[in-house]
């Protein structure tokens, strides 16, 4: 399968009058056809940000990308212009918000919010083909007709991420950013809307980002995975490599150890220890190091290279040393 | 919602009624006698009294104001004491012009202030924006009084363009109504600025505005279709507010430009004790503002799909029991 996504060194900071946030920091990251990629990592670890500078939505004025690529089908985002960026936006690529309450117009109806990207996107659709396929896109998320006439506040927070699905999926994408879509939403409806996005992922063929701290999540939806930390990735590899193995970077071991074992007495849960640094002031060398139960001196320096073994690839200094960086994740 | 006006329209009669008793209660507590007043102090006492006689002065409050009620639910609001002709009749010669008045202000507030509301918001913190609010702060800043004033002194004296005043009889073209519309749009305009700003500034930020970006929506077609709808409930309420600020409160504008509008008559009558027209003028001013009110109160509804669904809901229920 070839390439579709392809992230090179993306650095995106944000700037406010007293500081500059470093957001996003060297990130690299690629997604082939059809492959739905797993973003993991703590609140503030730029997954968002990441989500947003593909489609070039930093807030205004704020967020800014400073350095590097983003190449969809060879074409860089980075570098397109904003009338050929909207173009892209809702119909090559789009996005699934995370907060389903607010990311709808409360003022519009929701059938009249489906319509839209479809005017925008489907110019050559009559009013009669928009309407039949706002149809099928509402029956195709589960929603019946009758709520076409409905406003967003009259629909359960569960409907109205079907809403934003449905929007989403209007044009058929051929990547879809998923920004997490069920963070908002209690378990039941978490699993129906995610089995939904499953299938009609396979249905149109669409590559996803699916973004999430859920490592369930991850871990029945996804290909590969890419564990984020400080704005960088620290390890990524297709499911069963992150999952098993015995290889991994000290914070994805920290992370699977915090998820709480059902079948073992434990009495305390075994969180990470400390806060993840401030992105406005990063620490030199490996940001993980002031947490990393293994650090090392060199860690406090150097930032560690990426260490690759086929498709699994670990950002940490531990493979490095011991192993001449070749030999990491067997 | 017809069930609705009607049941704020009865409420209205209470209020009214309300006012009445309290405007009428304090013109004949106040001290003064009209009959003098109306005939000046070196009237005899025989005139006097004769004048009490017909305007039934003498008869006690209650029965006075009962009276006065009863003439009102038979369109008579009385004959003024001041110009010994028909309350209704000098009204109707008035009200078109505070009407118009109010009318085009509010109209002029909206096309100025809504644009550069808007403007202000999506250009925050440009040269543009800056100026906007230097403007609004400029507007609302300076007494209405003086910036009347200066402008008579500067397009009436100096340049020639308009005229000062309104005349009392004979023709009144549009470049009368100039100064005095722009006198009383220049303070709702600069609250309207900051309104809209602060709304659409809010607005712009939030979840759904990113949405309509990420559909690849036009810039114009996010601020104008998503954002404004959003931003303009507010609006809709400093809108009415601003209306019936005009209804009674253009006093000094209609003073100073003598426009014959409510608000002047009102306040001749009440320092001439005319306390027929006096009621008249409050009972029109208290009629009108509350009218506006529910007509603001009905336009939320349309905008704001959160309310009508309330009344939607309550109609399907109503079916839905009847089927």
């Amino acid at each position: 399968m070839e390439e579709f996504l392809t992230i090179q060194d993306l650095h995106v900071s944000y700037h406010t009058a007293d500081e500059t946030v470093y957001a996003v920091n060297g990130l690299n990251l690629s997604v082939k056809k059809g492959e739905t990629l797993g973003l993991v990592g703590e609140t503030g670890a730029g997954k968002t940000t990441t989500a947003l500078s593909i489609l070039r939505l930093l807030p205004f004025k704020f967020g800014s990308i400073d350095k590097g690529s983003i190449l969809l089908d060879g074409m860089d985002l980075t570098k397109v212009s904003e009338k050929e960026m909207r173009k892209i936006r809702g119909d090559k690529i789009s996005m699934i918000f995370q907060d389903p309450m607010t990311s709808l117009n409360s003022t519009i109806k929701i059938g009249k919010q489906i319509e839209e990207v479809l005017k925008i996107h489907r110019k050559d659709l009559g009013k009669k083909e928009v309407i039949e396929r706002v149809d099928t896109l509402l029956k195709l998320v589960g929603i019946s007709l009758e709520r076409k006439e409905d406003y967003p506040h009259q629909l359960s927070g569960g409907m109205k991420q079907r809403v934003v699905i449905a929007i989403a999926l209007a044009c058929e994408p051929k990547l879809l950013l998923a920004d997490e879509p069920t963070t908002a939403l209690d378990v039941t409806i978490q699993a129906q809307v995610l089995n939904m996005m499953r299938e009609l992922k396979n249905k149109l063929n669409t590559a996803m980002i699916l973004i999430t701290h859920d490592l369930g999540v991850v871990a029945e939806n996804c290909d590969s995975v890419a564990i984020m930390y400080a704005g960088e990735i620290v390890e990524s590899g297709a499911v069963e490599e992150i999952f098993e193995g015995t290889e991994h970077h000290p914070y994805t071991v920290g992370l699977f150890g915090s998820i709480p074992d059902m079948s073992k007495k434990t009495r305390r849960l075994s969180p990470i220890n400390g806060m993840m640094p401030n992105p406005a002031d990063l620490p030199p060398g490996c940001p993980f190091w002031p947490r990393c139960p293994k650090a090392k001196d060199i860690c406090k320096q150097q930032k560690p290279n990426e260490v690759r073994q086929g498709s699994h690839m670990i950002k940490c200094h531990l493979y490095q040393d011991a192993k001449g960086g070749e030999e990491a994740g067997k | 919602m017809l069930k609705y006006i009607g049941k704020r329209l009865l409420i209205m009669i209470p209020i009214i009624l309300g006012i009445t008793l309290i405007v009428f209660a304090i013109l004949n507590y106040t001290p003064g006698d009209p009959a003098k007043l109306l005939l000046g102090f070196n009237a005899t006492e025989e005139s006097l009294e004769a004048v009490r006689a017909e305007w039934r002065l003498d008869d006690p409050f209650l029965v006075r104001y009962v009276r006065y009620l009863g003439d009102i639910l038979h369109g008579d609001f009385g004959t003024s004491w001041r110009y010994g002709t028909a309350v209704t009749q000098e009204l109707s010669t008035r009200v078109p012009n505070t009407l118009k008045l109010a009318a085009m202000s509010v109209l002029v507030m909206l096309i100025l202030g809504i644009p550069m509301g808007i403007i202000s918001a999506v250009k925050q913190y440009s040269i543009l924006d800056n100026l906007m609010l230097f403007i609004a702060l400029l507007l609302t800043s300076i007494p209405t009084f003086w910036l009347a004033l200066m402008m008579m002194l500067k397009f009436s004296l100096e340049l020639g363009w308009l005229p000062a005043s309104m005349p009392a009889t004979g023709v009144v073209t549009w470049k009368h109504w100039v100064l005095p519309v722009f006198m009383c749009a220049a303070n709702l305009t600069a609250s309207l600025v900051r309104t809209t700003r602060s709304n659409m500034l809010e607005v712009i930020r939030s979840d759904c505005i990113r949405t309509a970006r990420a559909k690849g929506a036009t810039e114009f077609r996010v601020i104008a279709y998503h954002a404004l709808r959003n931003a303009l409930m507010p609006v809709v309420t400093l809108v009415g507010i601003n209306f019936n600020v005009l209804m009674g409160g253009a006093v000094i504008t209609e003073q100073v430009f003598s426009v014959s509008g409510v608000g002047n008559l009102l306040i001749t009558s009440v320092r001439t004790k005319d306390a027929p027209m006096a009621m008249g003028c409050i009972i029109f001013i208290a009629t009108t503002i509350g009218l506006v009110n529910l007509a603001v109160d009905v336009l939320y509804v349309y905008i704001n799909p959160r309310l009508k669904s309330q009344y939607v809901k309550m109609k399907k229920r109503r079916e839905a029991k009847a089927a």
